[in-house]
């Protein structure tokens, strides 16, 4: 199959190999990654209970959703950074497992949920920003993208245990 | 690291809970999952919060509005985390007593807890902070539980 010959080409890859090998490095990005969650996953799931109407009420969910965007993004990339060379550097093993695919199907749905929430009640934003309990379709996309969300850290943290 | 405690490791890994988590091979991944959901809630807050303090985010609420808000989610994961790191403890507490990133992790996260409920407490509650004030706290907040973080991850490779 095409992508398994290409994970076992990634695999041995002088990067990959490198990472692998290294004592430090790949515990490095590891952490690095675990402990990115908090900038990544945290400031969405801040902004899916704003969504939701369930936290900061008192503020506009522009206000605080564009506050914490910025820090969205630059924990995604991190996040992206660190998680692609993980897998580089074992892609064999993520391709076997079941977990690793159930973490990329939940991603994809993540990102799904956020394009259509992004294609659609975001761009009214403006007008039910302080509205309480938001719109319907905006309470829906942050409850979908928290339990996404939550399901990727999920499988993401049983890859690593082999089973 | 601290003989006289070692009792205590024994009977840890003794005990019924510890015996149960072993003998079943999904209950430690499961219990370890809840503990990194509670960790991405806590560090989200402390983060978010950090920031404010530092003037780098969300500059149009005030560090008390904003710790207001968070506060429950912080408390409340502090709790799981609490509850849920003692469950994987007694699993396999002998192995933590010699391993010294658990002892890195259990200082530091001693620490931060004394912290977090005191002058974190009382500067995150007053409406005007000095951007000093904002900054060492800010800070020294973000050292000590990345601290913890780090030392935690480092209790599976060592």
């Amino acid at each position: 199959m095409a992508i398994l010959e290409f994970c076992q080409w990634l695999q041995e890859t002088q990067v990959g190999t490198s990472i692998r090998e290294s004592t430090l490095t790949f515990p490095i990005l590891e952490g690095s990654h675990l402990l990115g969650l908090g900038v990544s996953a945290g400031t969405i799931a801040i902004s899916d209970l704003r969504m939701m109407g369930l936290i900061f009420k008192k503020e506009k969910a522009t206000d605080v959703m564009g506050g914490l965007l910025p820090f969205t993004i630059a924990g995604f990339i991190f996040m992206t950074i660190t998680g692609l060379l993980l897998f580089w550097s074992e892609p064999i093993k993520c391709y076997e497992s079941l977990w690793f695919r159930l973490k990329v199907l939940f991603l994809f749905m993540a990102a799904v949920n956020a394009g259509i929430f992004h294609l659609t009640i975001w761009r009214t934003m403006d007008r039910w920003a302080d509205q309480l309990p938001p719109p319907t379709g905006a309470r829906w996309a942050g409850f979908m993208s928290l339990l996404l969300w939550g399901l990727v850290i999920a499988a993401g943290r049983t890859t690593a245990y082999n089973i | 690291m601290v003989p006289f405690l070692l009792p205590f490791f024994e009977w840890s890994d003794n005990s019924f809970l510890g015996a149960w988590i072993r003998s079943k091979t999904w209950v430690f991944p499961v219990i370890e999952t809840v503990h990194i959901l509670a960790l991405t809630v806590l560090l989200a807050g402390i983060i978010v919060i950090d920031l404010r303090l530092m003037g780098l985010m969300m500059r149009r609420m005030t560090v008390s509005g904003l710790t207001r808000e968070l506060k429950p989610f912080i408390n409340w994961s502090i709790a799981i985390i609490l509850t849920t790191g003692a469950a994987l403890y007694s699993s396999e507490a002998l192995k933590c007593f010699d391993n010294p990133a658990f002892w890195f992790k259990m200082t530091f996260l001693f620490l931060a807890l004394i912290f977090q409920f005191t002058l974190y407490r009382s500067t995150t509650k007053t409406e005007q902070t000095t951007p000093g004030k904002g900054w060492t706290v800010g800070i020294l907040s973000l050292i000590l539980w990345f601290a913890v973080g780090w030392g935690g991850r480092g209790i599976g490779f060592i």
